[in-house]
């Protein structure tokens, strides 16, 4: 995983090399002992080069190998590593290599204008719509319909930007913001405050792949973290027709992975989450789309601790998106890289205190209407 | 089955017109700043080159895209390149007839792999695979730091 | 992974190295034009906002009236049956106030935005747009509104011929 900026001088390939390359180190392989590569990349318009899959797989380490690009918006994160898996556990391959990246510093003035393009253009378009307005009619509408204050969706950002304080790689780190901060922040799009949202970044992020057979044979084993489930679900398109309380898309994906991962009881099996957080209340909502949380009472979980890192259940150790950073696919490293260093025990000063057995991370992407899921063990 | 009601009239059918807007700025990354820069500063073309399997890159690349290695030395170009592949384009890209034919090619250069696409400065009937060519540059002074500051390749 | 990222610690770039050209760039602002076709749906749908109408689609499966209009249904999968007209009253689903533009831009004046289920539809069946002659203080989700709609002669088959979705007030609707 590279570090996450607002703009890095590294080219799009550059990027991937890097992730790539220091994912393939870590497993002590070299690229010929990869047998497929998938690449995970949001919006073409981002890096402002069409057909991106293409432009980035010789950084990729895509390179005359069976290669695939996967794109599900901001649903890429989690959803490309779950592309991986086919591969691996359909037996096609034995090793694969899934590297995501973003470069959005390229579109100017600002990553949203691009946004722009992803509405029906005859529904939507002409109301000029920023991005920032839907998640702000979803917050809203959550918050309003289960009365959660809103103090207690500003929490979940003190408390990512607080915990991204130990990562290497985090663009907005900050160990000393405090709810004020927060609350304070600019007024964006009511309810959306400026700190309530992760900027946009430039970065990626690799993983590595491998059947039990190769764990077993190269002797991986102390190293390797399991994959137990995956699931993956879109809702309509026909986004203003919804619902937008709860997420059942995310709640379809994550019964997929856990039947999958013979998890019963999510909320007593699973020792901590990595839901997508691109703004606070979204992990709030996800949460509850897990099964993490009853519905409406996410926020209640947030204020008294069981979040934390220490808490029962502790949610983005990692820092989250709040916290790291939000190059759109490359948040793999954030979510999928954060299950396997922590239950690897890598996490360093992130390390969460208890032991962790099982973990679930998940990405959320397009019309706000896409949820993939990863369930990781042991 | 299908639509059950079909609009008869095709003038009741309507369009909706826009564009896409966007606006970008590329930085030249790594590898391509220092290209840009020589080419902009000295006028050289530059190359990488692989420590491990001795492969030469154009345009240069931070890594090796066969051995999947950080690559960092650089190495001048030979002065002259050959044509691989060109074609004459009489059309601009909203497909308006040109005044005049100009030709594009593929350069190689000799123990490199990939190449550069470029203007060839010649008449159409003289592109041809096969063609010895050497790099033009503008003068030193409107050059910018991009791949526009070679005018293109002549023989 | 840390070890590599402490050697490669990646370049960051600020604004003034790409607008002082300290680092090289290139700019590309693309044209990409294109003409949507409408369709069946929409072409009746914009012909009729511009009669000053709101018109939706209803199957006859799951007995749903769905709006906007489609000429098929995404849950029973199959083609819709009839055209059903739809008022042009509603209730505010859920609203932003937002103080960005379409870029991000600051704006001083907010703009009013959010989801309007239309009577008439099914439950929740709305469409996105904006709110006028109503105050922060004053809107609400659940809120009864009405569409504004610009005069006959400038509308053109658009959204936008409806400038507005306001609140009915004592003695309107
Ligand atoms: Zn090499
Ligand atoms: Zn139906």
């Amino acid at each position: 995983m590279t570090i996450f900026r607002r703009r890095l001088q590294e080219t799009g390939k550059e990027l991937s090399f890097e992730a790539a390359r220091m994912a393939l180190d870590q497993a002590g392989m070299e690229i010929g002992d990869i047998n497929a590569v998938v690449h995970g990349t949001a919006p073409d318009a981002f890096d402002g080069v069409h057909m991106k899959g293409e432009y980035l797989l010789d950084g990729s380490g895509g390179a005359r190998k069976p290669y695939m690009r996967v794109y599900t918006g901001g649903g890429t994160g989690v959803f490309s590593a779950i592309a991986g898996y086919w591969h691996v556990a359909s037996g096609l391959a034995d090793v694969a290599l899934v590297v995501n990246e973003e470069k959005m510093s390229s579109c100017q003035p600002h990553p949203q204008s691009v946004f722009a393009h992803i509405w029906d253009p005859i529904l939507d378009r002409p109301l000029k719509p920023n991005l920032v307005w839907i998640f702000a009619m979803e917050m809203n509408r959550y918050m309003t319909v289960n009365k959660i204050p809103y103090e207690d969706i500003a929490r979940v950002a003190v408390k990512n930007k607080r915990n991204a304080a130990g990562h290497p790689c985090a663009q907005l780190a900050d160990p000393d913001i405090t709810l004020d901060d927060v609350m304070n922040s600019e007024l964006m799009a009511w309810p959306v405050r400026r700190l309530d949202i992760s900027p946009p970044s430039d970065g990626a992020a690799a993983v590595v792949l491998a059947s039990e057979d190769i764990v077993r044979k190269r002797k991986l084993r102390d190293q390797a973290a399991w994959i137990k489930g995956v699931g993956w679900c879109i809702d309509s398109t026909m986004w203003t027709d919804r619902d937008l309380v709860f997420p059942e898309y995310v709640a379809r994906a994550a019964k997929m992975a856990y039947r999958q991962a013979k998890i019963g009881n999510p909320r007593r099996e699973i020792d901590f989450a990595e839901p997508y957080d691109p703004f606070d209340y979204k992990e709030l909502h996800h949460l509850e789309g897990l099964g993490l949380a009853e519905r409406g009472k996410a926020g209640l979980m947030t204020r008294e601790g069981v979040t934390e890192r220490d808490g029962d259940l502790p949610v983005c150790p990692s820092g989250g998106l709040l916290g790291v950073g939000n190059p759109i696919a490359a948040t793999l490293g954030i979510k999928i890289g954060e299950l396997y260093w922590q239950l690897t025990g890598q996490a360093g000063k992130r390390q969460i205190p208890n032991e962790v057995r099982t973990g679930v991370c998940q990405a959320w992407g397009d019309l706000m209407q896409y949820g993939s899921v990863v369930v990781m063990g042991t | 089955m299908t639509f059950t009601d079909r609009t008869k009239d095709p003038r009741a059918l309507r369009h909706w017109y826009g564009d896409i807007e966007a606006d970008y700025v590329y930085t030249s990354g790594v590898a391509g700043e220092r290209f840009f820069r020589e080419l902009r500063d000295h006028g050289r073309l530059l190359g990488t080159r692989c420590g491990e399997c001795g492969k030469r890159w154009i345009p240069p690349k931070l890594f090796c895209e066969d051995c999947f290695r950080e690559v960092s030395e650089f190495v001048d170009l030979p002065a002259t390149g050959r044509v691989a592949a060109a074609c004459a384009v009489r059309v601009d890209i909203e497909r308006n007839p040109l005044p005049q034919a100009v030709v594009w090619g593929l350069v190689r250069f000799k123990g490199f792999e990939g190449g550069l696409v470029h203007r060839l400065l010649i008449a159409p009937e003289r592109g041809r695979a096969g063609l010895v060519v050497r790099p033009v540059l503008r003068d030193a002074a409107s050059r910018t730091g991009a791949i526009t500051d070679l005018e293109g390749f002549a023989p | 992974m840390t070890a590599r990222v402490d050697r490669w610690p990646g370049v960051e770039l600020g604004p003034k190295d790409i607008e002082g050209r300290v680092v090289t760039s290139v700019r590309y602002r693309p044209a990409a034009k294109f003409a949507w076709s409408a369709g069946e749906a929409m072409s009746r749908f914009l012909a009729e906002l511009q009669r000053g109408r709101l018109i939706a689609r209803q199957c006859n499966t799951c007995r749903r009236i769905l709006f906007p209009p489609r000429m098929f249904c995404e849950e029973c999968y199959r083609p819709t049956d009839a055209w059903v007209y739809v008022r042009d009253t509603g209730t505010i689903e859920t609203y932003s106030v937002s103080y960005l533009d379409t870029d991000a831009r600051r704006i001083t004046e907010p703009i009013f935005v959010g989801v309007v289920s239309i009577d008439g539809a099914s439950p929740r069946m709305g469409i996105m747009h904006y709110f006028g002659e109503v105050t922060k203080e004053e809107i609400r989700i659940g809120m009864p509104v009405q569409a504004k709609w610009r005069p006959a002669e400038d509308r053109v088959g658009s959204v936008l011929d409806i400038e507005y979705f306001r609140p009915v007030r004592e003695g309107g609707r």
